[in-house]
């Protein structure tokens, strides 16, 4: 074939015919270099912009850096709710081949106590980044120290810590898995706590490696704000350790308390037993995570008669002395029985009536008093419209109008059914008749603080309306005195206190029926009277032994009120200025026996002086101290030495020209924690800083707490903390 | 001496190589840079320096020296082919001399120099006493054994050189058009199916259209066109029925690595979003943060166009491009010049062989060629690519010196 063509490779002149194969050459490779060409301007000019994004997003990432969360401190300036680092483990299943993901799956199994199945499936997805476990225990996180896997992720997560664990648990609510406030605290100030997160790009290499691109400037962020409480920690955990102690023994289902400033309407404790761990918020039912004490309503019984009393007293419709005939416990009122729980009798003042909790004699004043006036009260009063007191899910309970009434709805009114109460309702009402007669809006904000410690909210007191006169208010008064001394309350009297107290039992409506079995118990008191600083409402629901609201509840408020009114009468005797507000309203009444017994004024000794607490200090410092004084100090110290003791103790009065004996010590050679309890900032920080330990105040004013502990060793990598008393809401000291 | 230069030097040739090796320079250092491989830009130095010494060497050689030399050269690549060969087998488990491997697999680049030659010289002397089909078949054996020994290696890419050699010169000597188009067909037809069954078609059928145009017997072009849809109905059956389904895939994703953009597709896409992202000026020499932040594989070897593209964006790969471009023109042109055939159609190999890799090198990088991995001419890393590439140019610069000599 084709045996003639004159340039077959046999052709010994190929000159001739390259000029045809010499152009088809050139075509050829000048299409291949086209080819390229076209190619490249796709690339590099087309989708130029497109690659150059691509680019950037694998080469720089976007760090987050998240902000720290707000922190809560109750009035006091103790810190309820803080901040921790904890860890959470992700994997890449893509980077995972079947047999480490088997033994990925049983460590994690092991670790957490979890069927390794539940991992494995998370490990079998398709994602590539799947959660293994969030939030996990330090000892969860120890265990796991030492395993490393590569497709196993590590990532530090803030987590919320709660030092006073589970109290006020529903009141703080809790922030979920992504650290969102989901109840409580937590989530009506959610937006101000949560901060301003920062960012940084950080350039990442084909390696994966990380490092700060000097391109882009990093933003820090902004913390949250901190938020301030009314609660006093101290009370909150007195009230619920004995919610807890009263349902205990009363065989109860839950009981709900709160405690309030009558003068201020600041709550001071609202507690809720069963409790709720907001750190284990999983473990718990949304039912277990409401803060009852606003979001669940009942039927008051006795204690709503508060109003029924002041309409009648205010209206002039009885006074305590008129008589009234009480049907000898049981009176039918259009087929229906209504019936007293103590023996009444015959005819008895109204005075006896409230003391006794009358039902008969007080459906007879509601009668009287009218469903206009009585329906104003109960509205005055608060009842029916929520509190405004600015946490989530609060209820403004009903309280029906009156054309809605039936015949029988004002005398069982007059009693407490047929409206339906929060316990902060009730406790905000009795705040009223405590308050001289004027209601106040109660609040738990006391002020939020931004992280550079500008005040941006500062709550205060707020009157509504007055409700009843003083008059009235110290007439109903001295009558619930009456009602603790001898009358249903007198499991809540306290012989050297005086209370003023309201006892309330209430049939609990089980499916459309009163029950005999299921009571709502409660019982509001208020102290020290004549001059009340707290309020406190309590509700026990189904208590099992016992089921009036003076066998149940009142036990309860006595202990609570016990131990509330011994840290009053010690706040008394440390009292140096009129900041504990509730002591110095209270404190020049005589009631407060204790309280005004404190010790004479200081410094009027002739010729005496106090011993100065120059603990700590370093000798030469303290010897100038006692010196300007007028005392004299043993001459054992050497200037570099730090004083570890001193007798006489502080404080005590001696003459001038005593000696004072010190003992010192080389501070960096003391191996264990002195006992800094008592002493001031000053004193501690100076011993800290000889001893060359790392250290943190939190607070200011004298040290109420340490960690470590007194007698615990030193460690110069363990930052010591001083927790003091506080009197500034002092966040710069903080973390 | 002076004369020489004025008439014998081709210096277009060597200043395209010479701009060539620059700009190869610049780009390893910079794909080196920041990777604590600063030795690199030396030894580069140094690879090409020897290369220019090399080239002048052959440039001052006798117009005989090359013709005469080639199957000497060739044997001696053969051999250093088959020693790597067995002396791998040897001592595979001797980790001291992996390193040596290394090295060793490198004269398959020589060997491509040697087959240029040694194909060229026997067409240009022994093949007007054989017929046409004896001469393809010594041809064929001359590249095919070069072949065998580097596809045991195994390296597929320079193996694939060799095709780029074979047709062209073949081509050259004046092999008519039907006969390449002939032996072309089932290459393509192959990788039509890999490609997808309506290529195929396509294929199949173009190549029947350009067998009756190139054919002046219609009865030998109806019987290669059936050939043709035979091996195509072969080849359908062969790939659909006869292959594993992974085996089809990795035939894919070899054809077109997108389609595993997280295993074989990750490095072909790093290296098309270095380019794509340099545009139009690049980021600047040492600011491309694909390159420097070493997310392109192999940048300062197979992928060192991509450092090109990067830092110096579409400006600095058209520089590069036509750079290539002219070199291959001179190639072409001292092809036209030369009054030897032997001179002629080493010429065309050449210029083949340095436009093929400039192909699938940039082909690879832009993803218009499977990921092949053979080095872009003086400008990847690679003592021994440099020096063929060198060895090439002075081949050319010889041919030139001596284009009036029969």
């Amino acid at each position: 074939m084709q045996e003639t063509r004159q340039n077959s490779p046999s052709e010994p002149n190929p000159r001739v015919s390259y000029n045809g194969r010499v152009n088809f050459l050139r075509v050829v490779f000048a299409l291949i270099f086209l080819g390229i060409a076209v190619k490249l301007v796709f690339v590099q000019g087309v989708k130029g912009f497109y690659y150059q994004r691509v680019a950037k997003d694998q080469y720089e990432s976007r760090v987050i850096l998240h902000a720290n969360r707000g922190l809560i401190y109750d009035r006091n300036g103790s810190l309820i709710v803080s901040n921790s680092y904890g860890f959470s483990y992700a994997a890449d299943p893509q980077l995972l081949n079947p047999d480490q993901k088997s033994k990925l799956a049983a460590e994690f199994a092991s670790v957490f106590n979890m069927p390794a199945s539940s991992f494995m499936s998370r490990l079998n997805g398709k994602s590539r980044f799947v959660w293994l476990a969030r939030n996990v225990s330090p000892a969860q996180s120890a265990a796991l120290q030492n395993f490393k896997m590569y497709g196993l992720i590590r990532l530090q997560e803030q987590q919320r810590l709660y030092p006073y664990g589970t109290s006020a648990g529903q009141v703080l609510g809790f922030t979920n898995v992504d650290g969102k406030g989901a109840s409580g605290v937590e989530m009506e100030f959610d937006s101000l706590l949560a901060g301003t997160n920062g960012y940084e790009i950080m350039q990442r290499d084909g390696l994966g490696r990380k490092m700060p691109s000097v391109d882009y400037p990093k933003v820090d962020p902004v913390p949250g704000c901190n938020i301030q409480l009314t609660l006093d920690m101290n009370i909150e955990q007195i009230v619920e350790q004995e919610l807890e102690a009263g349902v205990q023994r009363t065989g109860a289902a839950s009981a709900t308390a709160v405690f309030m400033d009558p003068n201020t309407g600041e709550i001071l404790a609202m507690a809720n037993y069963p409790s709720f761990d907001p750190s284990e918020y999983d473990k718990y039912s949304n039912a277990d995570a409401r803060d009852r004490a606003i979001t669940d309503v009942f039927e008051p019984g006795s204690t709503f008669k508060v109003v029924t009393a002041s309409a009648a007293l205010e209206e002039g419709i009885e006074t305590p002395n008129d008589l009234i005939f009480a049907e000898n416990g049981r009176y039918t009122l259009y087929g229906r029985v209504i019936q007293d729980f103590e023996r009444t009798g015959g005819w008895i003042s109204f005075r006896r009536a409230v003391e006794l909790s009358s039902n008969v004699v007080f459906s007879k004043v509601g009668r009287k008093i009218g469903s206009d006036k009585f329906y104003r009260y109960a509205r005055d009063f608060g009842f029916g419209a929520p509190t405004g007191i600015g946490l989530p899910g609060e209820v403004p309970g009903e309280l029906t109008k009156p054309y809605e009434w039936s015949k029988v709805s004002l005398p069982f009114m007059s009693f407490g059914y047929g409206v339906l109460v929060t316990t902060l309702q009730m406790a905000q009402a009795y705040c009223a008749i405590a308050d001289g007669g004027i209601l106040m809006k109660p609040y738990i904000i006391d002020k939020i603080v931004s992280p550079d410690n500008q005040v941006l909210f500062q709550n205060s007191p707020m009157q509504i309306r007055r409700v009843v006169t003083p008059d009235v208010a110290q007439t109903l008064t001295g009558m619930f005195v009456d009602v603790v001394e001898h009358g249903t309350g007198e499991e809540a009297r306290i012989p050297d206190l005086l209370i003023a107290g309201k006892t309330g039992t209430a049939q609990k409506l089980v499916d459309g029926k009163y029950s005999k079995k299921y009571y709502h118990a409660s019982f509001c008191g208020f102290f020290p009277v004549p001059n009340p600083a707290i309020v406190g409402y309590i509700m026990v629901d189904s208590p099992m032994k016992g089921y009036t609201g003076g066998m149940v509840a009142a036990p309860i408020f006595k202990k609570i009120a016990e131990r509330i009114y011994g840290i009053m009468s010690r706040r008394t005797n440390d009292l140096t200025n009129g900041e504990i507000r509730m002591v110095s309203n209270g404190g020049n009444g005589q009631s407060v026996g204790k309280a005004s017994a404190s010790e004479s004024p200081s410094g009027i000794v002739s010729d005496g002086v106090r011993v100065p607490d120059v603990a700590f200090l370093d000798y030469g410092t303290a010897a100038a101290i006692l010196e300007n004084l007028g005392l004299a100090p043993s001459s054992s110290g050497h200037r570099n030495l730090v004083v570890m003791s001193e007798s006489p103790a502080p404080g005590t009065m001696v003459k001038k020209g005593s000696i004072v004996s010190i003992k010192t010590a080389d501070a960096s050679r003391v191996k264990k924690m002195p006992d800094f309890t008592g002493t001031s900032v000053r004193n501690a920080t100076s011993f800290l800083l000889s001893a060359g330990v790392p250290f943190r105040v939190v607070g200011s004013g004298k040290i109420v707490a340490q960690t470590p502990r007194a007698g615990q060793p030193i460690s110069k990598n363990v930052t010591v903390v001083i927790n003091c008393e506080n009197k500034e809401f002092n966040v710069s000291g903080l973390y | 001496m002076f004369d020489f230069f004025k008439e014998s030097f081709d210096y277009k040739t060597f200043l395209l190589a010479v701009v060539l090796a620059c700009i190869g320079l610049l780009a390893v250092n910079s794909a080196t840079y920041n990777s604590g491989m600063h030795s690199f830009f030396m030894k580069d130095l140094l690879w090409q320096v020897t290369g220019i010494i090399v080239a002048f060497a052959i440039m001052f050689s006798s117009n005989r020296f090359l013709e005469n030399g080639a199957y000497f050269f060739y044997a001696i690549t053969i051999l250093l082919l088959v020693f790597v060969l067995v002396a791998g087998k040897k001592v595979a488990s001797h980790t001291s001399w992996i390193g040596l491997l290394g090295v060793g697999g490198q004269p398959s680049e020589l060997a491509k120099v040697a087959s240029i030659l040694t194909l060229s010289k026997f067409i240009s002397e022994k093949a007007n006493e054989r017929t046409q089909w004896q001469t393809i078949g010594i041809a064929a054996g001359i590249v095919g054994l070069p072949m065998i020994l580097t596809i045991l290696q195994p390296d597929l890419g320079t193996t694939i050189v060799y095709l780029a050699i074979f047709f062209p010169i073949l081509f050259w000597a004046g092999l008519p058009p039907i006969v390449i188009v002939a032996l072309v067909a089932p290459l393509a037809i192959v990788v039509a199916e890999f490609t997808g069954t309506a290529v195929l078609l396509i294929t199949v059928v173009a190549f029947g259209v350009l067998f009756f145009i190139l054919s002046r017997k219609k009865l030998f072009a109806v019987t290669l066109s059936f050939v043709a849809v035979a091996f195509g109905l072969f080849m359908e059956y062969f790939y659909r029925k006869l292959l594993q389904p992974h085996q089809q895939k990795r035939i894919q994703i070899f054809l077109n690595p997108n389609l595993d953009p997280q295993g074989a597709g990750y490095n072909a896409l790093q290296a098309r979003v270095a380019i794509g992202s340099g545009g139009l000026f690049g980021k600047g020499y040492l600011h491309g943060a694909q390159t420097q932040l070493r997310f392109v594989p192999a940048r300062w070897t197979d992928f060192i166009f991509t450092v090109i593209g990067e830092e110096f964006g579409f400006m600095g790969a058209a520089v590069t491009l036509l750079a290539f471009g002219a070199l291959f023109f001179r190639g072409i042109r001292i092809a036209e010049l030369v009054k030897t055939r032997f001179a002629s159609l080493a010429s065309v190999g050449i210029t083949s062989v340095l436009l093929f890799h400039v192909f699938v090198n940039i082909g690879m990088n832009v993803n218009l060629a499977p990921i092949v991995g053979i080095p872009l001419p003086f400008i990847s890393y690679g003592g021994s690519s440099i020096l063929a590439d060198w060895m090439m140019v002075g081949i050319l610069l010889n041919f030139y010196a001596h284009r009036k000599e029969h």
